[in-house]
């Protein structure tokens, strides 16, 4: 019996060895795998869903920290309430502004990321602080801007919903907080601003995604609703590409290497900066701030998943007037609307840098 | 005093000085493949047991010593009936259990005309010590064949590498 | 006695087999969801490694050459070829279905991240490539291929 034991253990013992023989590659050699063209599936097959992603396009970022600074520039402002039309207002305060920037900080996190669905959330905020110089006596926005400047913090969720191979649909939503508040005296969510879009689109190939759909945003300064188109699409070499979503920004990509390129284009920013000292609880005096940024933007991995980038453009003031909101409620005027602002501006032209680091997915 | 200070000094020279780097040569390893072997791509296997154990003895130093191994320069020779008109391209990575693979170098085309060959080698190393310092390190020879083959497979490679080292 | 004995030969065959062939279900031939791959998953020095032995487009369409790693951030490397290229490297098997440690390679960008793969049934797998931590990645499923009968 003794002998039986240790046939026994020597055959399991012997079993044990054999399947932890790890230096073979575990019979490939069976197989012929230039015949891996005609296959079956063991079990279910694969279902294709169209990638979020197209090849080339520069890095996604999960999380930002830049510092954004304007060149000088001169600002006016109409009295506040004078409701003048567009054509014969007057300025009655004026400023020339030597430095307009701040710290700008991002954050898009994958809450649910496969190849079935992308979902992320969001963070973002910007900070524009003014130094102002030859404030005219009689200033009362831009005397507020020099001493407080402005902030916007928002928060932003993004759906991306594959539909099958070629066609996916696109959400995003966001809510922001914008004003000359500070951290000891925060602006109340009441006046939270959202936007909102939502998207159709298709992706032919790896290098080639478009899409058409609607939006409600504030990047015009005030609240408006305008038809966006998606258009990304890399050259066959990888070296050329568009990265477009009109009309928030629209760039043409020119590759180095993977570890840099270079985007020309531009970005219109915008939003509805609520001013406290103007404001009360029956009224809110907000600021449509909206300015198209022609600009290149070079970008290079630093290490790792850091990147690093720098843009130097042009800032083209689009909108800077005020509005009074009644019970902080937010209207629509769009393009032909009729409602007169509370107050007009205008800004001549400045130069601005923004240098950044990225912790991105490539 | 002095004889305080000399010793010091002279273990602060030694300490300071700058390591030593000497060309080493593998032994011939010889990489297996398991046939029948079909014509695409393939993997040829071979294991370097303790590779810097007799080195180590020759030099009568520890492992500890060693501050850098960059691979200089790979050779590989396929061996009958193996030739180099079956051989499309190789690219040539180390393994071992304790640490990563390694791409290591690369011939693509593999050229016609000659039977042994020099293989590219990767300026970009990592972790080359830690593969090297492995109890047994694979050599592991992904190589596109373009034909078939019903019997075993075997060629042969010889590493060349630098070892930096504090001596 | 007998009994002792059934019982032993049971006890060494539980004991010695199963976490091993738990481990070398993830080899074999699988193919990402995106269907343009199909990637061999063998065992070597006790890891697990992907090489893709199958391209639906072999040859890159500019060049109308066999794809070559042209985005290896390593200049050096830019001719080697993507047929027979291991993307997965290092898998070690952690139990419960699960291969961490590893890496995946993306030849599109030349990027090599952290990856972890569960075997979700005998013939799908979740493979999640992330970047520093799991949150900041995205999980593919590959469906397990074998040649037509």
């Amino acid at each position: 019996m003794k002998h039986y034991f240790i046939l026994a253990f020597s055959a399991c013992f012997f079993l044990h060895t054999q399947a932890q023989d790890s230096t073979k590659t575990s019979k490939e050699e069976e197989e012929d795998y230039s015949q891996y063209g005609d296959v079956e599936y063991v079990g279910s097959e694969t279902k294709t869903y169209a990638n979020a992603k197209i090849n080339g396009l520069a890095p996604q970022r999960f999380a930002s920290i830049s510092w954004d600074a304007q060149g000088a520039h001169t600002l006016k402002f109409s009295d506040i309430g004078s409701y003048a039309p567009e054509s014969t207002w007057t300025a009655s305060e004026e400023g020339k502004v030597n430095y307009l920037g701040g710290l700008r900080l991002y954050a898009n996190i994958p809450v649910v990321s496969s190849n079935k669905l992308l979902w992320q959330l969001g963070f973002n905020y910007a900070a524009s602080n003014y130094q102002i110089t030859g404030i005219s006596p009689s200033s009362k926005i831009i005397s507020v801007l020099d001493e407080k400047g402005l902030k916007t913090t928002g928060l932003f969720s993004t759906l991306y919903k594959p539909l099958d191979a070629k066609q996916f649909i696109l959400v995003q939503a966001q809510a922001d907080v914008s004003g000359d508040y500070s951290l000891s005296n925060p602006q109340s969510l009441r006046y939270s601003r959202y936007s909102a879009a939502a998207l159709w689109g298709k992706r032919p190939h790896d290098r080639f995604q478009w899409g058409v759909g609607l939006s409600q945003t504030y990047r015009a300064g005030a609240l408006n609703y305008i038809p966006v188109i998606l258009y990304n699409k890399t050259s066959k070499s990888g070296k050329w590409g568009t990265e477009i979503l009109f009309p928030a920004r629209a760039h043409a990509r020119y590759r180095f290497s993977t570890n840099s390129l270079l985007l020309v284009g531009y970005e219109l920013e915008g939003n509805s900066y609520r001013l406290e000292d103007f404001s009360n609880s029956a009224n809110s005096f907000e600021l449509r701030r909206s300015e198209l940024r022609p600009r290149l933007e070079f970008q290079k991995k630093l290490t790792g998943f850091f990147w690093v980038s720098a843009q130097a453009g042009v800032r083209l003031n689009y909108s800077f007037d005020g509005d009074n909101l009644p019970n902080g409620k937010d209207f629509f005027r769009g393009f032909t609307g009729q409602q007169p602002f509370a107050a007009f501006s205008s800004m001549t032209p400045a130069p601005y840098l923004n240098f950044g680091i990225h912790f991105v997915s490539p | 005093m002095l004889k305080y200070i000399l010793p010091i000094f002279v273990l602060f020279l030694f300490s300071c000085s700058s390591p030593v780097v000497e060309k080493v040569s593998s032994p011939e390893l010889v990489l297996e493949m398991e046939g029948p072997i079909y014509e695409g791509a393939n993997t040829a296997l071979g294991v370097w047991k303790n590779p810097l154990e007799a080195w180590l003895k020759s030099k009568n130093i520890d492992k500890e010593k060693i501050k850098n191994i960059k691979i200089i320069s790979v050779k590989f020779q396929p061996n009958s009936p193996l030739s180099e008109k079956d051989l499309q391209e190789i690219t040539l990575q180390l393994t071992a259990k304790s640490a990563d693979m390694q791409k290591i170098a690369f011939l693509n085309p593999y050229p016609a005309k000659s039977g042994s060959a020099d293989l590219k080698v990767a300026e970009e190393q990592n972790h080359i010590l830690e593969l090297f310092l492995s109890p047994e390190l694979t050599v592991v020879a992904d190589v596109n064949i373009n034909k078939d083959f019903e019997e075993n497979l075997s060629s042969k490679i010889i590493l060349e590498f630098e070892i930096s080292y504090q001596p | 006695m007998k009994k002792f004995f059934y019982f032993f030969t049971a006890f060494c065959l539980f004991a010695f087999a199963p976490q091993s062939n738990e481990a070398d279900k993830l080899i074999g031939v699988w193919e990402p969801s995106h269907g343009k791959a199909r990637v061999k998953i063998d065992k070597i020095a006790d890891k697990f490694y992907g090489k893709i032995v199958w391209l639906r487009e072999p040859n890159d369409p500019a060049s109308g050459l066999p794809k070559l790693d042209k985005n290896n951030p390593d200049e050096s490397m830019k001719k080697v070829p993507l047929k027979g290229y291991r993307i997965l490297k290092d898998f070690v098997y952690s139990g419960n279905k699960e291969w961490t440690e590893g890496t995946i390679y993306d030849p599109e960008n030349g990027s090599t991240y952290s990856c972890v793969i569960k075997l979700k049934d005998d013939n799908t797998l979740d493979i999640r490539g992330y970047v520093g931590i799991k949150t900041f990645g995205r999980t593919d499923i590959w469906k397990r291929v074998q040649l037509k009968k």
